[in-house]
């Protein structure tokens, strides 16, 4: 059985957190500062942490430092600052992944299945078969015109997937509204195509956990639409 | 002793008082050497001797000539080295003396007896002014009371027409011989007998021998000295004389008299290497204690500043020509008395040059060191009449009044241009061209500086509140303005810093609580949701959980604005300027709320160029200002109506306007509606912050774009325009 610590002052937020968690089938520890969650990693075998920042005694950055020091289990920081300087922060010091409070408990969930998949399952696997395109936890078989999204599949239209493969094999590279049209559709664009923008939405309904705040399937507004580059 | 105790320093002045009267004295001493010594530095001080001296020599020549008359007196008068008043003598002879011309007539011979009888008879009728005439034309002179058997006759004669006429010379000639022979037989006695008495050996120390033609001695006063002086050879029209010293000085006379002196001065002047020395001695010990005086002058043991006393205290100019004028009396004074040395030795000169030269010494040093103090209290400058003046003029042109300044000022230039012209003509009208140009200069400057703060008033009511103006090279008024100018925009600036200071703290602060709000929340949201699980049945359970659903949704929404709206309006976020496509965030955007628009049923009519749309904006923000119109489109469009977006290419700018039928009545002003917390419906029933129109606002704004709000009825309409790249 999975087990996962969570980490927060605030009693009731980790018996929230306990229950969908309990619910998913996972098994929960529940630590109330960056100290016991120390101590619990050191005595316990725990898959996933999810810890907040501000703290008593010893602070979500702090104990995260620490922890990145021996283990290499997936970190989610959850936490009330919503800075992009906080997050870039977290991220930095060895965080997976950033929550920002109040979050959405489904979505909350769906990152803490995303983790475990890619640090249980697909670790850090070599891909060697031909036309597969992989960034993160995001893979496209293009043999069997297949999508995979921290191992599972996703149904995407045959538009939607020659987008996203387009986007997949130019890692970074940034497309324009009409450049995508005139690559899907093979004809000339013309103005007033919201169709492709459109598409885009969808995909990214479809692969991403937050479509507001896409992991793979970035807009750059202003310019087009690009798979980031894995970093 | 203390470093600059008043003992101390009485030392060293006096020290120095003393040694400049001994270099004085010693110039004063050299010199006078020098030029005894007829400029011969080799000779100078040597004691010459007085025998062969210039000075005895020039004596003994002064007597010669006297002695001269005295061989003749004698020759005239004696017999054998007697008066004798029966000698005879002519009167051609005395004649021929006074007159100075040798005459060829002789024998006209009276006794001296006859003579000194004829000159009182002589001498009574020239009572009578009558007889002058007669004496000068060279007639007898014959009146009343002139005894008849005074007839002038000489020896051997009965008269002296007779005389005339037997020798075949002219009556008057021979009257006028005998005239003048008259006149002067007494002043001859008198002057023999004084010279009897000057040349009596007894009498002088001079030794005279006078000799004839042919080397014979007729005339001396005693043998030759054993210890003679230099001889003095005078070779007269009869006789040579030979005039010597004995310089035994067997009596006391002028000679000895001389000797002494001289023996005196050379005691006194004799020694040039004492005199060498104490001038070498004197300069040295001089200029020693006066570089000495000079470093202690002005300080004192218990202060640390320059101390000045009264003299120091009056006017600079005032002091230095009292102390020159001072100066300049007592040096020819010193120089006057001194000079007496060249030639004699005496000791009140002496006395009173010394005297001269202490009061030179006291009156230099004062001032030397009154001097010194000045420049080291820096007070030179500041304390002449020329600083006090100008401070006076300055301080009077700036508190006087703008009327009184440039009236002065005018007038001074009009007396001044009246004066130059006036006075001097040629050079004055170059002064005057001089003076003009100044002016001109003066004017210049002031304009200048007007300019100046013309300018910087212009800048700081521009906006730059920072702006200094630079008052450096003003004066008087334009300074003080620029002062003031200075002043007010420090204070401008200063008012605005604390300002946005202010703000960021309400940022820092709303930011803060914001963070206290979301942990709760989070608690109310994950519980909502989980109350929302639980298998309810009661209807009125589940309306009163979606209630809480939205209102805690919607307190969510709220703190992530109001953390956003106040940043952006405390300018509290750094921007990413970048070149954007806004015809493809716009296609982008409609793209995202295509889904949103249709459940409302809003037809959505766009109409934009076929080009691309380039401005130079942060991506970012853009859409956070596009997104928040068309949220308030799709919050507040009536439904099943259509919304009309346009984007134009103007001039030089990109224009975008959105435009839709609200719902809900807009009873209220546009610039409102950008207001924080403002929104069209008053009730407030439905989802949103009221910040999203104040946000799009503020970064537009931001990003250097012109955002407007038009309302009409029910026709809301939002204009965007940003400068093409």
């Amino acid at each position: 059985m999975t087990k996962i610590l969570v980490c927060d002052d605030d009693k009731e937020i980790v018996d929230a957190i306990e229950i969908y968690l309990i619910n998913e089938g996972y098994e929960v520890r529940k630590a109330y500062d960056g100290f016991q969650a120390v101590e619990i990693l050191k005595k316990e075998d725990i898959q996933l942490l999810l810890i907040d920042i501000m703290m008593p005694r010893l602070d979500g950055i702090r104990a995260t430092l620490k922890i990145r020091e021996e283990s290499s289990i997936p970190i989610i920081i959850l936490s009330a600052k919503s800075e992009d300087a906080d997050k870039i922060l977290g991220l930095n010091i060895g965080a997976d992944d950033y929550v920002t409070k109040p979050f959405n408990p489904l979505e909350l969930v769906a990152r803490v299945k995303s983790q475990l998949r890619r640090y249980t399952k697909l670790g850090n696997a070599p891909d060697t078969s031909q036309n597969v395109y992989t960034i993160g936890g995001l893979r496209v078989e293009d043999d069997e015109k297949r999508v995979l999204v921290d191992g599972e599949d996703v149904r995407l239209t045959p538009i939607e997937y020659n987008i996203l493969l387009l986007l997949m094999k130019n890692p970074g590279q940034v497309f324009s509204i009409n450049q995508i049209y005139e690559k899907i559709w093979k004809e000339e664009a013309y103005s007033a195509e919201n169709t492709v923008a459109v598409h885009i939405r969808h995909i990214r309904e479809k692969i991403e956990i937050n479509p507001k705040e896409p992991r793979y399937l970035k807009v750059v507004w202003g310019v087009g639409y690009k798979i980031e580059k894995e970093s | 002793m203390k470093k600059y105790s008043p003992i101390k320093k009485g030392i060293v002045c006096a020290l120095n008082i003393i040694f400049a009267v001994m270099m004085a004295l010693s110039i004063l001493f050299t010199a006078a050497m020098l030029e005894r010594a007829d400029g011969d530095w080799a000779s100078m001080g040597m004691n010459k001797d007085f025998a062969s001296s210039d000075s005895l020599a020039n004596q003994l020549y002064s007597q010669a000539g006297y002695i001269q008359d005295y061989v003749w007196q004698k020759d005239l008068l004696e017999t054998k080295g007697e008066l004798d008043y029966s000698k005879k003598i002519d009167a051609f002879k005395v004649q021929s003396f006074y007159n100075g011309e040798a005459s060829f007539k002789t024998g006209m011979n009276y006794t001296l007896k006859e003579l000194m009888k004829y000159a009182d008879i002589y001498n009574d009728v020239l009572e009578n002014e009558d007889a002058y005439y007669d004496v000068e034309q060279g007639k007898p002179i014959s009146y009343e009371n002139v005894s008849a058997s005074t007839d002038f006759a000489p020896d051997g004669y009965k008269s002296v027409e007779e005389y005339a006429s037997e020798n075949d010379y002219a009556v008057t000639s021979c009257y006028k011989a005998l005239y003048v022979t008259l006149d002067s037989i007494n002043r001859v006695l008198e002057d023999y007998s004084s010279n009897a008495y000057a040349f009596d050996p007894k009498n002088t120390n001079i030794r005279y021998q006078a000799k004839d033609e042919n080397g014979k001695v007729v005339y001396d006063n005693g043998k030759e000295p054993e210890n003679p002086s230099k001889k003095i050879t005078e070779t007269g029209n009869d006789y040579t004389i030979e005039v010597v010293a004995d310089m035994d000085f067997p009596v006391s006379d002028s000679i000895s008299d001389m000797a002494q002196s001289e023996e005196e001065y050379g005691r006194v002047f004799g020694s040039p290497k004492l005199y060498i020395m104490g001038l070498i001695l004197g300069i040295v010990g001089f200029l020693s204690t006066l570089i000495y005086m000079t470093v202690l002058a002005g300080h004192k043991d218990d202060t640390e500043t320059i101390v000045l006393n009264a003299i120091d205290k009056i006017p600079t100019e005032i002091a230095a020509i009292v102390w020159v004028v001072l100066g300049i009396t007592l040096i020819f004074s010193a120089i006057s008395t001194g000079s007496g040395f060249f030639w004699n030795y005496y000791l009140g000169d002496v006395i009173l040059c010394i005297l001269f030269l202490v009061a030179l010494s006291v009156a230099f040093l004062c001032a030397y060191l009154s001097l010194v103090r000045r420049i080291k209290a820096k007070t030179l400058g500041s304390n002449s009449l020329c600083h006090i003046l100008k401070h006076i003029c300055k301080y009077t042109y700036s508190h006087g009044n703008v009327a009184v300044r440039v009236l002065g000022g005018f007038l001074l230039y009009l007396l001044l241009s009246v004066v130059l012209m006036m006075a001097f003509q040629g050079l004055g009208v170059f002064m005057w061209l001089v003076m003009n140009i100044a002016v001109g200069y003066l004017l210049l400057r002031d304009s200048v500086s007007r300019m100046e703060l013309a300018k910087g008033l212009q800048i700081i009511t521009g906006g730059d509140i920072n702006y200094q103006v630079d008052s450096s090279k003003m004066q008087g008024y334009n300074k003080e303005m620029a002062d003031g100018i200075n002043n007010i925009s420090g204070g401008l600036s200063k008012a605005m810093e604390q300002s946005m200071k202010d703000e960021r703290l309400k940022t820092d602060l709303i930011t803060n609580v914001s963070h206290d709000i979301k942990t709760p929340l989070t608690s109310i949201i994950n519980y909502v949701d989980l109350l929302k699980r639980e298998d309810i049945n009661d209807p009125k359970v589940k309306g009163y959980i979606d209630v809480l659903d939205q209102k805690s949704q919607r307190l969510k929404n709220l703190t992530e604005d109001l953390v956003e709206a106040s940043k952006i309006s405390s300018g509290n976020i750094t921007l990413v300027m970048d070149r954007m496509d806004f015809k493809e965030l716009l296609m982008q955007m409609i793209g995202e709320f295509q889904e949103k628009f249709e459940s409302k049923n809003l037809q959505v009519v766009t109409t934009q160029p076929d080009t691309h749309v380039i401005i130079e904006a942060d991506g970012r923000r853009m859409w956070r200002v596009v997104s928040n119109l068309f949220q308030n489109v799709y919050k507040y469009a009536m439904p099943n109506t259509r919304v009309y977006v346009d984007l134009k290419k103007e001039q030089q700018k990109m224009c975008f306007s959105v435009k839709n039928i609200s719902e809900f009545p807009l009873n209220i002003e546009a610039d409102e509606l950008t207001e924080r917390f403002i929104r069209g419906d008053v009730s407030r029933n439905t989802e949103g912050s009221g910040l999203g129109l104040s946000i799009a606002q503020n970064l537009t704004t931001m990003q250097k774009g012109k955002f407007q709000l038009y309302l009409d009825g029910d026709l809301f309409k939002v204009t965007l325009e940003f400068p093409l790249k």
